[in-house]
């Protein structure tokens, strides 16, 4: 019963690190579509 | 945190090595920017207004929309078209659309599953394509990103030579930004050749993107 919830939490723990590079990923990508299309559209 | 940076070296080493890359980039880029505005008479700019120009902007896009076209259609291709004998192809047998049991949707899903992964409709239609979707919207933003900034840069140079700028269409189809996105596609369509037949032959040791050493140059679609 005390090994359950310790392994769960772990689980729980790898996904959180997983889901911040992940997030981190598509942040940059957004950032960097929205500095093409900012950058171009401003110096028309 | 060591855990953290274990768990997650891959992408922490080739993200610190974009952002490298990026920042090397930008200060070549200043210099052959700032050597070409003596040589043309105008002044030199600082690296802020360097990074936040247009012809920066497109020398980055031009690139991003090409590495997001090569994995998007090495996505795509790998479902229908294999290659006997490379890692980065699945075994010749199961070219094409795959089962559900193959792919663990619906009545084979497995514990751990994606939620989304589990149902039928649209969500499992969706989720299903999700990778190679979410690339190719990336590819298409990148280039569209390319031609607006491209398109900037463009006329900034026309408008110093006394030229008459152009518009988007026009830009859209002209040689300079066919030239600037061609000159991308070349390299990574040879890049992903070389990657599926080099593999037949040529191993890396402890690589996933490798066969075993000891594996037989017909073994398809295995991972060392």
């Amino acid at each position: 019963m005390r090994t359950a919830p310790a392994r769960s939490l772990r689980l729980r723990s790898g996904d959180l690190t997983m889901r911040v590079v992940f997030t981190v990923i598509v942040a940059v990508i957004v950032v960097g579509l929205v500095y093409f299309f900012t950058i171009g559209l401003l110096q028309r | 945190m060591r855990r953290f940076l274990r768990d997650n070296g891959l992408t922490i080493f080739f993200l610190l090595a974009f952002l490298l890359a990026l920042a090397g980039q930008a200060v070549a880029g200043q210099a052959v920017f700032n050597d070409r505005q003596i040589v043309d008479g105008g002044s030199p700019v600082s690296l802020a207004e360097y990074v936040t120009s247009s012809d920066f902007a497109v020398d980055v896009a031009e690139n991003w929309q090409s590495e997001y076209l090569q994995f998007l259609l090495y996505i795509l291709a790998t479902v229908w078209l294999v290659q006997r004998g490379s890692t980065e192809s699945k075994p010749v047998e199961k070219a094409g659309e795959e089962s559900d049991a193959d792919q663990r949707t619906g009545a084979h899903t497995v514990d751990g599953s994606p939620r989304w992964a589990r149902g039928y409709g649209w969500r499992r239609t969706l989720y299903s394509n999700s990778l190679g979707l979410t690339m190719g919207v990336i590819f298409l933003l990148s280039w569209l990103g390319q031609s607006v900034a491209g398109l900037a840069a463009y006329n900034g140079d026309r408008l110093s030579q006394l030229r008459d700028p152009v518009d988007w269409a026009s830009y859209a189809g002209s040689a300079e930004f066919w030239s600037r996105t061609l000159q991308n596609w070349q390299s990574e369509m040879l890049a992903v050749a070389s990657m599926v037949a080099l593999s037949i032959y040529l191993r890396q040791r402890s690589s996933p993107e490798s066969k075993p050493v000891g594996a037989p140059h017909d073994a398809t679609g295995a991972e060392g």
